[in-house]
């Protein structure tokens, strides 16, 4: 007789599981739009979880360098020559 | 009061002095915010020129339309998104790709932390903080337009999901989807670890005295 054995779980398996889950709400959590208590349950898993302690640290920082991103100012005679062509463009039609 | 006959180009355009003053103010007042944007969504000075052009040219054009229900700022950035979508589809643009958020979950192993240098930087980091928002941008033009524009208004502009969502015309959810996509993509794509992906992986940041902060780098 055999006994069916289960297979063996790997040792991180159900936390793959959970943190693929958690990854998929964190852009939310970053941005505070999920209730209270999912947070709470967020927070658990990521001081149990380096990993995805990791990725949302780096989300985060990806977040904030967008916020911070600069660009380079229109010119003032740039500013002058588009907005004569739209006078033009507007009076020519 | 009218001074004198006002003229009309053939869409109805009014072109006399009052028109031209209150296309003056709105230029004015925004013109340098809506290049930001049009450099951020294009990529490339020229484009973004001509994408501002384009712009201010539709809203000359239905100024008198604006009752303002929605802020003028989001006024303009839902012109300016339409605007773009016109310049794409005469550009011939390639078809637009989908996000697959399974393949953006990063696995559980392998997958190291981006270096995002903090404030107070020293000089060092500052040129390192230089490249990293070139490999910032470099990112952001690889998303696919759609996923572009939502995190590009949201992140870099500054709009709320919901104002996001009035200027793409999406519900707030599907913004939130795309956004989340498009953020992990970034990250992704910043940590230099996509197979065939643009950019060399970033350099490590240095370690600090107050660093708890991980070290290492993929692709090492
Ligand atoms: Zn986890």
């Amino acid at each position: 007789m055999t006994t069916r054995r289960r297979k063996p779980r790997a040792p991180n398996r159900q936390s793959t599981v959970q943190c693929r889950k958690l990854l998929r709400t964190i852009s939310e959590y970053l941005d505070n739009d999920l209730p209270r208590p999912m947070c709470a349950e967020i927070r658990k898993h990521l001081g149990a979880c380096p990993k995805c302690e990791l990725v949302v640290r780096s989300l985060k920082r990806t977040i904030n360098l967008c916020k911070k991103a600069d660009v380079a100012r229109l010119t003032a005679s740039d500013k002058t020559r588009i907005r004569k062509e739209i006078l033009t463009a507007v009076s020519r039609l | 009061m009218p001074s004198r006959t006002s003229k009309r180009s053939r869409d109805g355009a009014a072109i006399d002095g009052k028109s031209v003053a209150a296309f003056d103010r709105l230029y004015r007042d925004h013109v340098d915010r809506m290049y930001r944007f049009a450099q951020r969504l294009c990529g490339s000075p020229d484009d973004a020129k001509d994408l501002v052009q384009e712009t201010f040219l539709s809203a000359y054009r239905s100024l008198k339309d604006f009752r303002g229900e929605s802020s003028i700022s989001t006024w303009l950035y839902t012109i300016a998104a339409h605007a773009c979508q016109r310049m794409r589809r005469k550009r011939k643009g390639e078809p637009e790709r989908e996000l697959s958020l399974d393949a953006l979950i990063p696995t559980a192993d392998g997958d190291m932390p981006l270096q995002v240098p903090g404030t107070d930087l020293t000089p060092e980091e500052r040129l390192e903080h230089k490249e990293l928002r070139h490999s910032l941008f470099s990112a952001v033009h690889q998303l696919p337009k759609k996923y572009r524009m939502v995190l590009v208004l949201r992140d870099m502009e500054g709009l709320s999901a919901r104002e996001v969502g009035a200027v793409m015309g999406l519900t707030e959810r599907a913004v939130k989807s795309r956004l989340h996509r498009a953020r992990l993509f970034v990250r992704h794509e910043l940590n230099g670890q996509r197979p065939g992906g643009a950019g060399p992986p970033l350099q490590a940041a240095r370690p600090r005295a107050d660093a708890g902060r991980p070290s290492g780098i993929a692709g090492d």
